[in-house]
């Protein structure tokens, strides 16, 4: 006898119960959205945070590069140089301590092998874009440009490319092998560059008339003056006069006595490489109107700077060089910085207080630069802020001529030069194809700010690119409270012998681990959390990178969207 | 270790699942859920016993069976010892490699179970039992059992429950069993790994897993799973082995969140005052802490 | 071959010789012996299977059900208290038709708490869907065990086999065992249904509504009817192969009998030597032993008494707020009759008194006497 003869005696059920459809019992159906997380918004670059980390986690570097490439040409460079908003933003440091997203950035390009990808538009035409300066701003513009399959040539003043990044940060900060392969990956999508040429005005009018479209991007290289006597004498140079000049350095062998007046990232560099090139025992003093705490550099710069004993001190502003053959001191008036409410823009005034004297024998002067008018038209530049006023487009009031970098006024920083190259970039190319800019743009800011997402362009993603994953709305209850991996560095002591990097670098056991630090705020990275805490087994893995939902069995109990960590899943009334 | 990232896990559908769509538990049903992990982790060469419970609810009800795998339908008090029946039936049959688990409820495990159990985990018979603790007798209405915890509303302790949760993991340790362990449903890859090395003992092995009820503790049925992490995560349900009834293993380290941030979403705790609170806390924080010092010493 | 046991023992015999595959049980008075002689043959490596030392009857008749329900032959014993504990589970093994054989020894059910003989425990069961067989002598416990796993296994039917208390269980005799290779021609091995099978697999003992309910009810009903020419074939077989049958009924000198003692277990013994005494006396009485109480043998009573005047039942048992219970069910049985016997109730030798056969004398001489309908039974004890 077998279980068919006990059948009829004893209920023995092998029916099953997939006969009821119990997703009639309610309307609230589960559906998946994407989206954009707070690091990602603050980026100006809109890099795809939360996305490239993912793969990062799992030790996929050339992954990652590939992702963060697709939003950003100089990964090499925005991870050592870049203020990291996105950190500040990062969902994790209301937990425990943000992610050390800059660090990543930097390992993933040094671990991860990538090529760019050419994006390809429909009904392409393909334009010719000349491109003025070949600073992050122009290298940005050029490097997406060429990725649309336009023709790029770049105009470069000095013998090498890189603007402000090859002359204006030092090699402990930023070495120039890294910066050269940097550079070379984004020329080798076929971009034309022509350097030691100076453009002048009638140079730019011959260009533009040959090209199709023109964007500048020639950077602020001259320096402000901080109005102070004697500020044009031989003890007294400008911050990135001093640091572009390389050659020179060797003159300042003997000076012991430095006085850097300036709080911004160009000031403490300057105060660095003065203690690296000047006297052994040299005593470098940074001073800057600011106070102490709002001083505009990164303030891990200033922290390695304090490390390599350079003085710090806010509140003041130079009034006088003195000294007779040579400078001997230097004057300095209190004063404070504010903002002025009817313009936004930063403005010096005068404090309370005794005036300071500090003893010196070299003084730099790195308070900001501005462009150089002489080559622009009149009506280009703004009068208050001195920088070339372009609209969200990044268009100039001149026709088919755009602007990005230190040229306009934004904050003078790599990545939001990148920024304005990017948005550049997309707008002629969607000029190129008489695409109406004013519908196509807009969509793809990120969040509440005016950062693009590329691959969104590129590619429909089903993201709602305009809501932001808020702390509160994540589920981090199965993440565990763990201290960052902080990049090392090498001792003081021997940093300031020359001009080796400071930092080291994460290695690639602990830049997987930092990378599994990011709780991916809005995107699913297929954690399997949904499809395993569904108890009708209505979440259906289709064997690519999406889930589905079985509307024929679920429930609408919402524990999928209530767990997932990262705020994906929401509740609506089923489809 | 429990698991800090899920990163594509590489669940496998299709064939590991055991438990069938179509069943009728409540939505966001606890039970379903663990009966569902449980079963995967299981696999197919597995036989179920269920005594009369939510989980019998869910299996099905005559003609249709909601599991891929065959279910012994036990009396109430003695799912342990009708596992422990077939369990030594398929070794007279020389049938070795098929699994045995019962999915008793808390009532059926600490109270009118708790002899059954102790009988067949004294003859170290060879099964899994698997208690699926809701914290009171659910399927017949939200009554009060001795899991339930102190001051917790059910029907039948409309003023909050007198007396405390039973510990029975104590009781469990005591028979020396080869396996016991604490699991929760908000922790799914610790409730597969520990149900895994359970397969591979061989004796009585004893899980008690957390599996919260949206429809009993008055709460919202999304925070299922949730709550259990809550539960976790608050050390209110710490999770942890006990080997051989005396080496004590911590498997999840918990977050240390106040009890105040589980206690709050269910609305079975609603009239518990600020001291009630504070109470649960300190017994929580104390048991944590003796459970700490059993660790101490074992490998 | 021939040996000295005792009625417990002689059913361990028996379990051995069916080659049962797990035993489960608890100890309780009287029916120990049954559970130590098996652990014995457990420990010499004579039992076929295993045994599980259970911590409660409950417990082990649970136990028993799910095993039977794995495909293992399965048995267990007990009495008194540990029966009535079952009680809960026995209606789950009929309900469940598993093929359990069961060995009770009769013992009072407490309160009062004592430890004779006495047939209410079993009798209290009678409504659980269960055969019952009321053995008079070990050999006869020996040879319905034996029988009793054929008969289950081919209707899947639960059986009780059930002995007086120290009178039966206790009491040593000559008995034959039937040998080793005329038990196994005669018990077939593994054709106990595999319900749990992975490989086709189901929901065993699901809940159902109450159409289902009562069309399983009513199978298993039709299942116990059909279950007495079972009973019959199995016995005739068991006759031809090792040489003894019983019937449902053992009717003695009923054919021309004016009165019939009816009586069931050890009491039946003493009233062989009755009848005989009153024979000898001239008296016109016969004797009706009552093997099989459930199927009830109505036929075979009906049968036996029809052209009787007059019935003394012998109870070693009581229904409070009705009567003894065998007068009772026979008293159903005899009602289609056209002439109805007038049926008188003895309630004798409860809790194990001792039962003599002066005393049957005396009731059979009363009964004939009387001819007044004694609507309550009569209490009979020694002085």
């Amino acid at each position: 006898m077998n279980l068919q003869d006990v059948e009829p005696l004893t209920p023995c059920a092998r029916g099953t119960t997939t006969i009821f459809k119990t997703g009639q019992w309610s309307q609230k159906k589960p559906f998946y959205m994407e989206k954009v997380s707070p690091c990602r918004e603050a980026c100006p670059a809109g890099s795809d945070i939360p996305s490239f980390l993912s793969f990062a986690a799992e030790g996929d570097f050339d992954y990652a590069l590939e992702l963060l490439l697709q939003e950003n040409p100089l990964p090499c460079v925005c991870g050592r140089v870049c203020y990291h908003p996105c950190q500040t933003e990062c969902n994790r440091g209301q937990f425990d301590q943000e992610v050390e997203i800059r660090s990543l950035e930097r390992a993933i390009a040094e671990f991860g092998f990538a090529v760019p990808k050419t994006m390809s538009a429909p009904g392409h035409s393909p334009q010719s874009i000349a491109i003025i300066g070949s600073g992050p701003a122009g290298l940005s513009c050029a490097y997406f440009l060429a990725r649309f399959g336009h023709k790029v040539k770049i105009f470069e003043k000095n013998k090498e490319p890189g603007g402000v990044l090859r002359y204006g940060i030092p090699d402990y900060r930023l070495p120039k092998g890294v910066l050269r392969k940097e550079i070379n990956r984004i020329l080798s999508l076929g971009i034309d560059l022509e350097s030691g040429i100076n453009v002048d005005r009638k140079m730019l009018d011959n260009i533009k008339s040959r090209h199709d479209t023109l964007f500048l991007s020639i950077g602020t290289w001259i320096p402000r003056r901080a109005g102070a006597q004697n500020e044009n004498s031989k003890d007294v140079l400008h911050g990135l006069d001093f640091l572009a000049d390389r050659n020179s350095r060797g003159a300042h062998r003997d000076k012991k006595r430095v006085v850097v007046i300036g709080g911004g990232d160009v000031a403490v560099d300057v105060a660095r490489t003065a203690l690296r090139v000047c006297a052994r025992d040299v005593k470098v003093t940074m001073v800057a109107p600011e106070a102490l705490d709002e001083f505009p550099a990164i303030p891990e710069s200033i922290k390695e700077a304090l490390e390599e004993g350079i003085e710090i001190i806010g509140g003041y502003r130079p009034s006088e060089f003195k000294g007779t053959e040579s400078l001997e001191y230097v004057r300095l008036a209190p004063a404070k910085v504010d903002k002025d409410p009817r313009t936004g823009m930063y403005r010096m005034l005068p404090a309370k207080g005794k005036d300071l004297v500090l003893d010196a024998d070299f003084a730099i002067v790195a308070i900001g630069q501005i462009p150089d008018s002489e080559l622009f038209r009149d009506g280009l530049l703004d009068e208050e802020s001195h920088k070339v006023y372009v609209n969200e487009f990044g268009m100039t009031t001149a026709e088919r001529v755009y602007a990005g970098g230190d040229l306009i006024r934004q904050r003078p920083a790599v990545v939001d030069a990148i920024a304005s190259g990017k948005r550049a970039a997309l707008a002629i190319h969607l000029g190129a194809q008489a695409c109406d800019r004013e519908e196509i743009i807009p969509p793809l800011r990120l969040g509440a700010g005016s950062s693009l997402s590329m691959q969104s362009y590129i590619e429909e993603a089903h993201m709602d690119l305009k809501r932001v994953v808020q702390f509160s709305e994540l589920n981090t209850l199965l993440f565990r409270r763990t201290p960052p991996y902080i990049e090392k560095t090498v001792s003081p002591g021997a940093r300031i012998q020359g001009f080796r990097e400071v930092r080291k670098g994460l290695e690639r056991v602990n830049a997987v681990e930092e990378a599994k630090r990011c709780f991916n705020c809005g995107r699913c990275i297929q954690c399997d959390l949904c499809f395993l805490l569904c108890p009708d087994i209505s979440i259906i893995k289709t064997g690519t990178s999406r889930y589905e939902v079985d509307a024929d069995y679920c429930k609408g109990c919402s524990i999928c969207a209530t767990t997932c960590p990262r705020h994906v899943i929401e509740m609506g009334d089923g489809r | 270790m429990g698991s800090e990232r899920l990163i594509r896990a590489g669940h496998e559908m299709g064939q590991k699942e055991q438990l069938r769509q179509g069943h009728y538990a409540c939505p966001g049903c606890g039970v379903a859920l663990t009966m569902r992990l449980v079963l995967r982790a299981l696999g197919k060469n597995t036989i179920a016993v269920i005594p009369p419970s939510c989980a019998a609810s869910v299996a099905g009800a005559f003609p249709n069976t909601s599991f891929e795998v065959p279910i012994f339908h036990s009396a109430f008090e003695i799912a342990a010892a009708s596992a422990a029946g077939i369990a030594n039936a398929l070794e007279i049959q020389g049938l070795n490699d098929i699994s045995v688990v019962a999915f008793a409820g808390d009532g059926g495990t600490f109270d009118i179970g708790i002899q059954s159990l102790s009988g067949a985990a004294d003859r170290n018979d060879n099964f899994i039992y698997v208690c699926l603790d809701n914290e009171a007798y659910m399927n017949t209405g939200i009554q009060a059992s001795s899991a339930t915890p102190e001051n917790v509303w059910t029907v039948t302790t409309p003023d909050g429950r007198m007396g405390r949760k039973k510990h029975f993991m104590e009781i469990i340790a005591a028979h020396r069993i080869p396996y016991a362990a604490t699991a929760s449903i908000g922790h799914p890859q610790d409730l597969i790994e520990k149900v895994t090395r359970a397969q591979q003992a061989y004796g009585t092995r004893f899980i008690h897993t957390l599996t919260p009820c949206p429809t009993g503790w008055r709460m919202a049925e999304g925070l299922t799973a949730k709550s259990a992490m809550l539960a976790v995560e608050t050390n209110v349900f710490p999770l942890y082995e006990i080997i051989n009834g005396t080496r004590y293993r911590i498997t999840h380290e918990p977050q240390k969140l106040p009890v105040k941030e589980y206690v709050t979403i269910q609305g079975r705790y609603r009239h518990i005052s600020d001291e009630g609170i504070a109470r649960i806390q300190k017994e929580v924080d104390e048991e944590w802490d003796s459970l700490v010092a059993k660790t101490k010493g074992c490998a | 071959m021939r040996d000295l046991l005792s009625g417990n023992y002689a059913i361990a015999e028996a379990v051995r010789l069916s080659r049962v595959q797990l035993v489960a049980a608890y100890p309780i008075t009287p029916q120990t012996p049954i559970y130590e002689r098996i652990s014995e043959m457990e420990s010499q490596g004579k039992l076929a299977g295993k045994m599980m030392r259970m911590e409660s009857e409950h417990s082990a008749m649970g136990a028993c059900i799910a095993a039977s329900s794995a495909g293992v032959r399965v048995f267990t014993a007990t009495s008194s208290q540990g029966l009535a504990l079952m009680h809960e589970m026995l209606h789950y093994a009929s309900g469940s038709r598993v093929p359990i054989v069961m060995a009770c020894v009769n013992r009072v059910v407490a309160v009062p708490q004592a430890f004779g003989s006495d047939q209410t425990d079993t009798l209290s069961q009678r409504d659980t869907g269960w055969m019952q067989f009321y053995c008079e002598n070990g050999q006869e416990a020996l040879d319905t065990v034996i029988q009793a796993y054929k008969i289950a296994e081919k209707t899947l039917l639960p059986v009780m086999i059930v002995i007086d208390g120290f009178f039966t269980s206790h009491f040593i005799e000559p008995l034959d065992i039937p040998d080793e290779a005329s038990v196994d021609a005669f018990l077939p091995q593994g054709i106990i249904p595999k319900r749990l099978d992975i490989n086709k697999p189901a929901f065993i003992g699901t809940v159902v509504n109450a159409e289902h309910y009562s069309q399983f009810r009513h199978r298993t009903f039709d299942d116990m009817e059909k279950a007495r020419a079972t009973i019959k074939e199995v016995n005739d077989e068991y006759e031809a192969r090792i040489g003894r049958g019983y019937g449902p009924v053992e009717p003695v000198n009923t054919e021309d009998a004016e009165i019939v003692l009816v009586t069931s277990g050890s009491i039946t013994s003493t009233a062989r030597v009755a009848l005989r005494s009153l024979r000898s006396k001239g008296y016109k009485v016969g004797l009706l032993k009552i093997k099989a109480f459930r199927p009830f043998p109505v036929q075979e009573v009906q049968q036996a008494l029809k052209e009787v005047s007059k019935i003394a039942v012998v109870d070693r048992n009581i229904c409070i707020g009705r009567e003894g219970i065998f007068c009772q069910e026979l008293k159903a049985a005899l009602y289609p009759l056209e002439r109805r016997p007038r049926v008188t109730g003895y309630i004798a030798g409860l809790c194990g008194s001792d039962v003599s056969p002066e005393m049957l004398e005396d009731i059979v001489i009363k009964t004939l006497r009387n001819d007044k309908e004694e609507g309550l039974p009569i209490w009979v004890r020694k002085d």
